[in-house]
């Protein structure tokens, strides 16, 4: 599979890409550079900001400036982490971990989709609107999650850990 | 929708996102600092926790330091006992240099619990979102250094320690 299939696969044929993921055609760079993209895609702002700091106030306050846009994607990574030991712990599936990281490509999408349309409209998003994407992403992701614990298991011992 | 594409309108989104956002980039001053160094400090004006009413304006002939904050932060509470110390420090040696503690959400009852909890005793401004438009307050904490004749002096983003906070001063204080 290539690069495109194995994350959007997860999105439109999650079993029988997750299936494929676990026996062994799991990337562990995938979501790393999605993790990256997104954060300089959705930080954009902040990010230039950062580079009138730097002009400004010098690199140290600029280095403070990019540490804390970094952090955007903190939740992100807990999330992939604790979505990778659980599925670690039902399973012993030996990519596991690379496994349930895909799950996290829902709750991009859904991310995306809402931060584009947000963008695009010129609007500010309320709280409750905020707190809906959450909620969409974190349950489509859940999904994915589920999916792939399904597939992990059921894949033959032999076909898992080669 | 085959994965393959499905992959590539995800990669299509994030492409199409970072160009709506580098649009919007031109229009919102970014690119440059609204307050840069030696710039004059925009005025800071709003209820005290204790009362009374805070003007930068009327600060003029010390340095004030600026600690932009909100009783959610994480990086602000703990930061703030620090700077409550350096408050001290300058109170008790006779500094003139003061420091205030701006909070970016301006709701007196949660910065009244946050002042009980961290047990600060140093000024508590409650801003109403200008003070944080105007100095471009993009992440919390910062803190903003004016000196005396009410410009733009330091600037220090996140979470600055006691030693790096009293130098900051002391360094506008005497240049």
């Amino acid at each position: 599979m290539s690069f495109d299939e194995r994350i959007g696969g997860v999105l439109v044929a999650p079993r029988r890409t997750f299936a494929r993921l676990v026996g062994g055609e799991a990337r562990a760079s995938d979501v790393a550079w999605l993790l990256v993209l997104r954060l300089v895609a959705g930080e954009l702002d902040r990010f230039a900001h950062t580079v009138a700091v730097m002009r400004e106030f010098g690199v140290g306050a600029a280095a403070q400036e990019v540490l804390a846009v970094s952090s955007a994607v903190l939740p992100d990574v807990v999330g992939i982490l604790a979505a990778g030991m659980m599925l670690q712990l039902f399973c012993k599936a030996k990519h596991a971990f690379d496994v349930a990281a895909y799950a996290w490509i829902p709750y991009l999408a859904v991310q995306l989709v809402a931060a584009l349309a947000f963008t695009a409209l010129r609007l500010a998003p309320s709280p409750r609107a905020q707190s809906l994407v959450q909620v969409a992403g974190l349950a489509w992701a859940v999904a994915a999650w589920v999916v792939a614990l399904v597939e992990a298991r059921n894949v033959p011992e032999q076909k898992v850990t080669t | 929708m085959s994965g393959k594409w499905a992959g590539r309108a995800l990669l299509a989104m994030l492409a199409l996102l970072f160009a709506l956002r580098v649009v919007q980039l031109k229009g919102k001053g970014l690119l440059h600092v609204a307050t840069p160094r030696g710039s004059q400090a925009p005025e800071v004006a709003g209820p005290l926790l204790s009362g009374d009413r805070f003007r930068l304006a009327d600060e003029r002939g010390h340095a004030v330091a600026l600690v932009f904050w909100a009783p959610w932060c994480g990086p602000c509470r703990a930061e703030l006992p620090g700077v409550e110390r350096v408050w001290k420090r300058l109170q008790s040696s006779g500094h003139a240099a003061h420091i205030v503690a701006v909070d970016t959400e301006g709701n007196a009852d949660t910065a009244r619990e946050a002042q009980a909890r961290l047990g600060l005793t140093m000024p508590i401004v409650l801003d109403d979102g200008s003070a944080s438009a105007a100095y471009q307050v993009t992440m919390i904490p910062q803190t903003v250094i004016v000196d005396g004749a009410g410009k733009v002096a330091a600037l220090i983003r996140g979470e600055a320690s006691e030693d790096e906070l009293m130098r900051a001063i002391e360094r506008v204080e005497r240049p």
